[in-house]
């Protein structure tokens, strides 16, 4: 009975929302609505969880002298003044919350999202480098592409519609394989937790 | 078009079923090989000779949004490692973009067994799990970096981090978008549905090998459905 | 708890399968068959499996010692015999034998009468030595070979019968010459030539064994005087046990063994075992990539310092795609309502802001209305900040409606209910009644024009799909560049009526509408750039790599 439960609330929940979306009725719309938002608040709660490893972890680097214990004082520092000024100043839209985010946070994430354009040189200069039939096709449809993106602020627009052809018709072919595999995959997946088979979840 | 998805729907789970009690009754079916996983196998041998952790990132993506089916394929594998780590003893430290995922972790970890390795929550920004994750494999220095599950370009900056620290790398992913990025900054890299399927390759449990076949079976299906409609679009039947 | 053989899941006491894996946990009731492994029924006498018996066989019935057949088994008993009947032409060849391998107070002094073979266990035992004080034990009763060999004299073969003593050369001599002078003498009989015996090549020459110089004898060790262990020698001095271990030679140390040879010294010297776990040391390219990086960099920081390139006026044709953006815009009449979705992380901001900016700039020119609206949770702030740069005034020409939470489901949420979603504004928590520019507007009926900027695919998807359907206004989007490609049949289909795919199309906007600001600048570095990272790879790519097959 006890493994039972878990499944019957699973699959029946899935269900339940699952029909929402096909069938049409006042009171499945009620109901799949009502579960939908009890999934978010759920979720909301998770963070919680998650405050909490935060600071377990990084309390015990500190305590301990591991590798990289400075970065965890700083870590827990800005949690607490970020938690901290966000309830006491009503919310994410307080000043103190907002100017940590608009000239700290942003300007961060950024700057750490930049290096991106770098480390994808590097990544595709090794990756062109394996002398693969996979990477020698890679290799000419990036250069063609890259081509095609530099010529759209030059006269050279047949480049540019060679890239363009080549986004759209090969590209996109190969594309759509993956995504359809990707869905059959989602969807197997879903299947497998709705008919009570699988269990991600704990008893 | 609702009643020809829930046809597919009623379709695929019936097929699923099928394939799970045929699978329980005959036994494993033969599977191709992926030589991404077989990696994997050999680096679970090598984290045990060396006493090296494993890092495993089940990706930035959440339980109970749009890429929950995608997460809980990273899980699965986190699952396997978390089984293997409590069985030969190798660490196992996985980091987490979200604390729903964060849950599942802790629950592997005291289901199959303290083995050392410790559970990050960094943080639900993809571009500072990135760097969190990151800085998590300069300290822990693990012998393997396994990432698959749900990433977006951030994967970037987690895989160059290891690569220049001379860690292994076993990676997958379902946006297209970012496979390119998959496949030129690993040498072992899984593609798409493959990714849906190493659970079934290395755990070998019936309902996940029964996912692969009906996946397979359905994958034929819709071949055969869209050349027909090409024809027939072509020839101007329909 | 009960332990899965097989995937070693924990599983209650009493269960008879695995709740994972499904496999058996209790032995099955049966005989196990010992060929295939295959369970059978205790009453079964063969395998349903292979067919082979379950049933042991019986243990073969005792023959009288008579009846046993008399073969030789034993190569031994055979020279046993041999020695006893044939003539000892060995005798010699057995002393050269001793006088190598053994030291010379370990040599038997055998009578020529008494020669035995040294190879004959029962004899050899018979003349072992105790140590000092010991005693030996009484010899075993002597054991007669499992199998009888009895030759009487009628049965021995005729070669036997006339075997003659054969005696050897003293000496043998430094080549191999004492073969040629051997006489066989059973083969008297037949005249048989003697094979000539070929040149001992150099190889094997070198193999020959040296004799070696006998060795100075051990010094007597010293008895224990006192303690449980007097009187006994050869102990370990309790010095030696604690002190540092002796020096083990290196390979390369070894002195000659007596052996000799070229060969085997060369064999000896070989190279370190690989170690079992190679860890991987850190790359050698490491200095490469940073030079790649460099060179990127600089790629990006020139142009952008002296201002070149610029944006080319004129000639390159403006995308289809940013044409109609620009066209469904400008048909807005002034007044319209505009919802703006910004469903882009902050670090998708520096192109996608350079993307958003002139939209809301046209946005502003036109007069319209805009909401602002996000399914990220930073999202609300990155909107916040652009809508006061793009010049909005909050509360009368634009307001921000805060977080989404849930992709599909808010968007599903937003799309059928039939009052709004969103009650509260994000920057001062009123309500949203207390605005009386948007008052006419009640969920997502009486729009304009739905415009969304997308970083992901997710969201931009779940826009078209979710709320495309079920609103009348038209939607345009302004994507990052490599969403483009997945933006572009929505735009094909008409799902979406614009689109904007990075900073590039973000240029041409901006000169469509004569307000050249940030994307004007940067798009032309940027393909600048996009050229140099294109020579980079394609002179790695020339350059010698390792190849995998």
């Amino acid at each position: 009975m006890r493994k039972v439960i878990p499944i019957l609330v699973a699959v029946l929940t899935g269900l339940t929302v699952l029909a929402d979306f096909f069938i049409t009725h006042p009171i499945l719309d009620l109901v799949g609505r009502t579960l939908l938002q009890w999934a978010m608040i759920v979720a909301a709660f998770a963070f919680v969880a998650g405050l909490l490893n935060i600071f377990f972890t990084h309390t015990s680097r500190v305590f301990h002298r591991e590798k990289g214990w400075g970065y965890s004082i700083v870590v827990i520092l800005a949690m607490w003044t970020v938690l901290v000024f966000g309830f006491v100043g009503n919310g994410p839209h307080g000043y103190v919350v907002s100017w940590i985010f608009r000239y700290v946070q942003y300007p961060l994430q950024a700057t750490v999202m930049a290096l991106l354009a770098f480390f994808a040189l590097s990544a595709g200069y090794r990756a062109f480098r394996r002398r693969t039939l996979e990477s020698t096709i890679m290799l000419l449809s990036a250069s063609l592409v890259l081509l095609g993106y530099a010529a759209i602020m030059t006269d050279l627009w047949p480049v540019s519609a060679l890239k363009e052809w080549v986004l759209s018709v090969p590209a996109m072919a190969g594309v759509r394989g993956i995504l359809l595999g990707v869905a059959l995959g989602i969807t197997a997946t879903g299947l497998r937790i709705l008919i009570g088979m699988d269990k991600p979840y704990s008893d | 078009m609702n009643e020809l998805s829930i046809a597919f729907l009623l379709f695929f789970a019936l097929f699923l079923y099928i394939a799970f009690v045929e699978v329980r009754i005959r036994g494993k079916p033969n599977l191709r090989p992926m030589p991404a996983l077989d990696f994997l196998k050999e680096a679970f041998q090598k984290a045990i000779e060396s006493g090296r952790p494993l890092h495993v990132s089940p990706g930035t993506g959440t339980v109970g949004e749009k890429d929950t089916a995608e997460t809980l394929a990273g899980l699965g594998l986190l699952e396997y490692a978390q089984r293997q780590g409590g069985l030969y003893g190798i660490p196992v430290t996985s980091t987490f973009f979200h604390p729903t995922a964060m849950l599942s972790g802790y629950d592997f970890k005291r289901k199959f067994g303290p083995a050392g390795g410790r559970i990050y929550f960094i943080a639900p920004e993809k571009g500072i799990y990135a760097a969190g994750a990151a800085e998590v494999l300069k300290n822990e220095r693990p012998i393997l970096n396994l990432a698959l599950g749900p990433f977006g370009y951030e994967f970037l900056l987690l895989s160059e981090a290891a690569e220049s620290q001379g860690i292994d790398q076993v990676a997958g992913a379902t946006d297209p978008s970012v496979l390119p990025f998959v496949y030129s900054s690993t040498e072992h890299s899984l593609i798409g549905e493959e990714v849906f399927a190493a659970k079934a390759y290395l755990a070998k449990e019936p309902q996940a090998l029964a996912g692969v076949i009906a996946q397979d079976v359905m994958r034929f299906i819709l071949i055969i459905g869209i050349t027909v409609g090409v024809i027939l679009k072509t020839l101007g039947v329909i | 708890m009960i332990y899965c053989p097989n995937c070693g899941t924990a599983n209650r006491e009493g269960s008879k399968y695995c709740n994972q894996c499904g496999a058996r946990l209790t032995p099955e009731e049966g005989i196990r068959c010992q060929i295939c492994g295959a369970i059978n029924s205790p009453e079964n006498e063969k395998c349903v499996n292979c067919g082979a018996s379950l049933k042991p066989a019986p243990p073969p019935e005792e023959k009288p010692a008579e009846e046993l057949p008399k073969v030789p088994v034993f190569p031994e008993e055979i020279i046993l015999t041999i020695e006893e009947e044939a003539p000892d032409f060995l005798a010699d060849l057995r002393a050269k034998v001793q006088e190598v391998v053994l030291p010379e107070e370990e040599r038997e002094v055998v009578p020529p009468e008494e020669e035995k073979p040294i190879f004959i266990a029962e004899e050899r035992y018979e003349e072992e030595k105790p140590f000092e004080g010991e005693e030996l034990p009484p010899p075993p009763a002597e054991e007669k070979p499992a199998v009888a060999v009895e030759y009487r004299e009628e049965e021995l073969p005729d070669w036997l019968k006339e075997a003659e003593e054969i005696v050897l050369p003293p000496e043998p001599s430094a080549s191999a010459d004492w073969l040629k002078e051997v006489e066989i003498p059973w083969l008297e009989e037949e005249i048989v030539e003697v094979p000539v015996l070929a040149e001992i090549p150099p190889w094997l020459e070198a193999l020959r064994p040296v004799e070696k110089a006998p060795e100075a004898p051990p010094p007597e060790e010293e008895a224990e005087e006192k303690g449980v262990l007097q009187g006994l020698k050869g102990l370990l001095k309790p010095a030696a046990i604690f002190g540092p271990p002796e020096k083990i030679p290196l390979r390369g140390e070894v002195a000659e063994l007596s052996l000799g040879g070229e060969e085997i010294q060369k064999l000896i010297k070989l190279k370190p075992a690989v170690p079992a776990v190679k860890i991987k040391a850190p790359p050698k390219e490491i200095r490469t990539h940073r030079l790649i990086h460099f060179i990127l960099l600089l790629a990006v920081l020139i142009p952008m310092l002296l201002g070149w390139p610029s944006m080319p006026s004129g000639s390159p044709p403006t995308p289809p795609g940013v044409e109609k953006f620009f066209q469904t815009v400008e048909a807005l009449p002034p007044g319209s309502f505009v919802l703006v979705a910004f469903d882009y992380e902050p670090y998708m901001a520096g192109e996608m802001e350079s993307v958003a900016y002139p939209v809301l700039t046209h946005l502003k020119g036109k007069g319209c209305r805009v909401a602002m609206i996000s399914l990220n949770p930073a999202g609300p702030a990155l909107a916040q900040a652009l809508g006061e740069r793009a010049g909005f005034l909050y509360g009368e020409e634009f307001v921000n409606l805060g977080y989404i939470p849930g992709v599909e489901a808010g968007l599903r949420a937003l799309g059928t209910s039939e009052g709004w979603l969103v009650r509260y504004d994000y920057l001062q928590g009123k309500p949203l009644d207390s605005f009386p520019a948007f008052q006419s507007v009640k969920g997502l009926k009486g729009w304009n024009l739905i415009v969304l900027f997308s970083g992901q695919s997710s969201t931009l998807l779940g826009w078209i799909e979710q709320v495309g359907s079920t609103v009348e206004a038209p939607m345009v989007a302004g994507v990052i560049s490599g969403l483009k490609p997945y933006a572009e049949p929505y735009l094909g289909s008409g799902q979406l009526k614009g689109l904007l795919g990075g900073m590039a199309d973000a240029a041409f906007y901006e000169a469509m509408l004569g307000k050249p600001s940030a994307a004007t600048r940067a798009a032309p570095v940027q393909a600048f750039a996009l050229l140099i990272a294109l020579l980079v790879i394609l002179v790695g790519s020339l350059m010698r790599g390792e190849s995998h097959a």
